[in-house]
């Protein structure tokens, strides 16, 4: 169950392999037994050596002779039948890496095909128009608070950053605001928003403060 | 080299049946594994139960203590072995024979498989006298026919591999 060798199939180019690798087991079976038969003959020629019957040992040793190049052609046969095999082996290899290969190929031109040029600037076209239509909007429902609704979020910040500890001194920004106010009262004199601007600016110093609060923060700690 | 008993073996009593039934369990038990080990050390793969030979008189004759086995002991052996698919008789109705297989069909199914896995073999066409023949060095080498066969019959089964067969018998398989 679940194992991927479960349903192994034969093709005719299995058969094939088979067959020429029961040839191959034949012609080793054949060598054994020629083999055997040239054992047989020098222990008969020896006999006869033995026995003083040297035309019987000479007939032997000829017997003996011609089995050898018998065997000596049976291994070179072997040794084509051999190789065929490793060939067709190493093909059928061959074919499958030629197979994988088309298929990579055929899912990298469908991928290219996801990825044609149009479709990416199109896309590209696209993101730019929903940045312009979302920086419209933010402008537009920036405009949307009234003045009075950006005084409200003004304090509110202001509220939050000395809950948060973040400004301390209220009265020296408050000084200071001051001076800087009157500079830019006398040139902006006319403007309506005037009470904006002047939050606007005690924003910034604040800012100015947190860097400088952070500093002290920072301090703290390495002189206790 | 020679095999090495082990100190059981040098047992007197090791060579009679034990009335108690646990014991006598452990006995056949160790008993089996000394066979077994005996062969595949030897490369036996047919065993000859007669007196006279060799590898009985090696086994089940201990000269050292002067004890053989009794009969009924060694027949309820290799009852059990048979039982265990270790081994068989070689011809029906010849109890003197037995093909001992080292280990049993599924032990072997496994060590092929585990073989074809580690040489690459997978995807491969085999022939059964090419398992038998061409390895040397496997412990499968010179595998008696009736034990692969089964050995791949069960592998077919298991759908491990298929084999293919000329006039009813396997002669190779695709891994």
């Amino acid at each position: 169950m679940g194992n991927t060798t479960s349903n192994i199939k034969i093709t005719s180019h299995d058969k094939a392999i088979l067959q020429l690798k029961l040839q191959r087991d034949k012609l080793n079976k054949s060598k054994l037994k020629i083999q055997s038969v040239i054992d047989r003959e020098i222990i008969i020629a020896k006999q006869c050596i033995a026995e003083n019957k040297l035309d019987k040992a000479k007939l032997t040793l000829r017997k003996k002779k011609r089995q050898e190049s018998l065997l000596n052609n049976l291994e070179r046969q072997s040794d084509t039948l051999e190789e065929l095999i490793d060939t067709i082996e190493f093909k059928l290899i061959e074919k499958d890496i030629i197979f994988g290969l088309e298929q990579g190929n055929k899912v990298l031109k469908e991928i290219n095909n996801e990825l044609n040029i149009e479709r990416v600037e199109k896309i590209m076209d696209d993101s730019i128009e929903a940045i312009n239509y979302q920086n419209e909007l933010s402008d537009k429902l920036g405009n949307l608070l009234t003045n009075g609704e950006e005084l409200e979020v003004d304090d509110e910040l202001r509220k939050l950053e000395i809950e948060m500890g973040v400004i301390n001194d209220n009265k020296e920004t408050d000084i200071k605001d001051t001076n800087i106010d009157k500079n830019k009262l006398n040139k902006l004199n006319n403007l309506p928003n005037v009470p904006k601007i002047i939050k606007q600016d005690s924003i910034e110093e604040g800012e100015d403060e947190i860097v400088e609060n952070n500093n002290d923060y920072s301090k703290v700690p390495q002189l206790a | 080299m020679e095999f090495k008993f082990p100190k059981i073996h040098d047992f007197p009593p090791f060579y009679t049946k034990q009335p108690h039934e646990g014991t006598y369990k452990a006995q056949i038990e160790q008993w089996i594994n000394i066979i077994l080990k005996y062969c595949e050390f030897k490369h036996i793969w047919k065993l000859e139960l007669n007196e006279s030979n060799g590898n009985y008189q090696e086994i089940f004759n201990n000269k050292k203590i002067e004890r053989k086995i009794n009969d009924n002991l060694l027949q309820d052996i290799i009852n059990e072995m048979i039982k265990l698919e270790y081994c068989k008789y070689i011809n029906k109705g010849d109890f003197k024979n037995i093909l001992i297989y080292w280990k049993n069909i599924n032990e072997w199914s496994l060590k092929l498989i585990e073989w074809i896995n580690k040489s690459g073999q997978n995807g491969s066409i085999l022939t059964v006298y090419e398992i038998q023949n061409n390895w040397p060095n496997e412990e499968f080498y010179g595998i008696d026919d009736e034990i692969i066969y089964k050995v791949l019959e069960k592998l077919e089964k298991d759908k491990k591999v298929a084999c293919i067969r000329e006039n009813n018998e396997i002669v190779g398989i695709k891994v």
